[in-house]
């Protein structure tokens, strides 16, 4: 009774294992993507049109659209150079990226058809602003 | 032979039991451990958020260590072995600022380290912005 017990029991106790260190190590790479994703995001939106700007320093700032998703896709190549990065959307107002993190490899929770490598992804947004002076504004 | 295999029983139960006692150990031990890098990347993030914003050089240093402490109490990162460098010798407008947070986590942070200790880093680096003009 007790082995047939084991038998059940110790597989489930795996995969449980597997979901704490390997869901773990994933949470935490997620945590890095996001980081990644909103750091390239704001080196692309510190991009803005300097030209704009003097024409009329009176109207919002805005950003210059392919040197905004150049600055983003060479923040992502010097930082992590492992991860993929795309610019799903930029115009003057905003940009958008998306980041693709290396593979993360799968341990115990293979016994469970994960893996053997994921990717995680993330996404980030930033657009130029004024007056920052201290982060969270 | 009914006490025989009662015996058995008793014996494989007790293991099942003690392996079942040192896979929720170590499950806590690792969700503590994921716990503190999730913090350590936060604060190395805000940490380095907080030095790219820095107005002058001389401040990136304390900018980010003052951030860095504050996000790190947040995480319950408290056991005093927080460390928060900021390498700013990229430090320029358009250039970056790089943050690397460390800890240590003991006994204090995990009851099941009773004796070891483990050390975790993570780092961030972040754009100086082109275009500021910030107050000392």
């Amino acid at each position: 009774m007790s082995t047939a017990f084991i038998a059940v029991l110790l597989p489930a106790l795996l995969v449980l294992a597997g979901l704490a260190i390997d869901g773990g190590q994933v949470l935490v790479v997620r945590r890095e993507t996001q980081a990644l994703a909103d750091g390239a995001a704001r080196a692309g939106a510190a991009e803005i049109d300097e030209a704009a700007a003097r024409i009329d320093p009176s109207v919002p700032i805005v950003l210059d659209p392919a040197p905004a998703a150049a600055a983003a896709t060479a923040y992502i190549a010097e930082v992590a150079p492992t991860a993929q990065i795309v610019v799903t959307q930029v115009d003057p107002t905003h940009i958008a990226v998306r980041v693709t993190s290396a593979p993360v490899h799968i341990s115990l929770l293979q016994l469970a058809r994960v893996g053997p490598t994921v990717r995680v992804q993330a996404s980030g947004t930033a657009e130029p602003r004024t007056g920052i002076t201290a982060p969270g504004q | 032979m009914r006490h025989r295999r009662r015996a058995h029983a008793t014996v494989e139960m007790g293991f099942l039991a003690l392996l079942l006692v040192v896979v929720l150990l170590g499950m806590v031990s690792v969700a503590g451990i994921v716990q503190v890098e999730m913090g350590l990347a936060a604060v190395a993030e805000e940490a380095a958020r907080a030095a790219a914003m820095a107005p002058s050089v001389a401040l990136v240093q304390e900018r980010g260590q003052n951030r860095g402490a504050a996000v790190g109490a947040g995480y319950a990162l408290r056991n005093g072995s927080l460390s928060v460098t900021v390498d700013a010798s990229r430090f320029a407008p358009g250039g970056r600022v790089r943050a690397i947070a460390a800890y240590r986590v003991t006994s204090a942070d995990l009851p099941m380290l009773v004796a070891g200790t483990v050390d975790l880093h993570r780092e961030h680096t972040e754009v100086v912005p082109r275009f500021r003009s910030l107050p000392p």
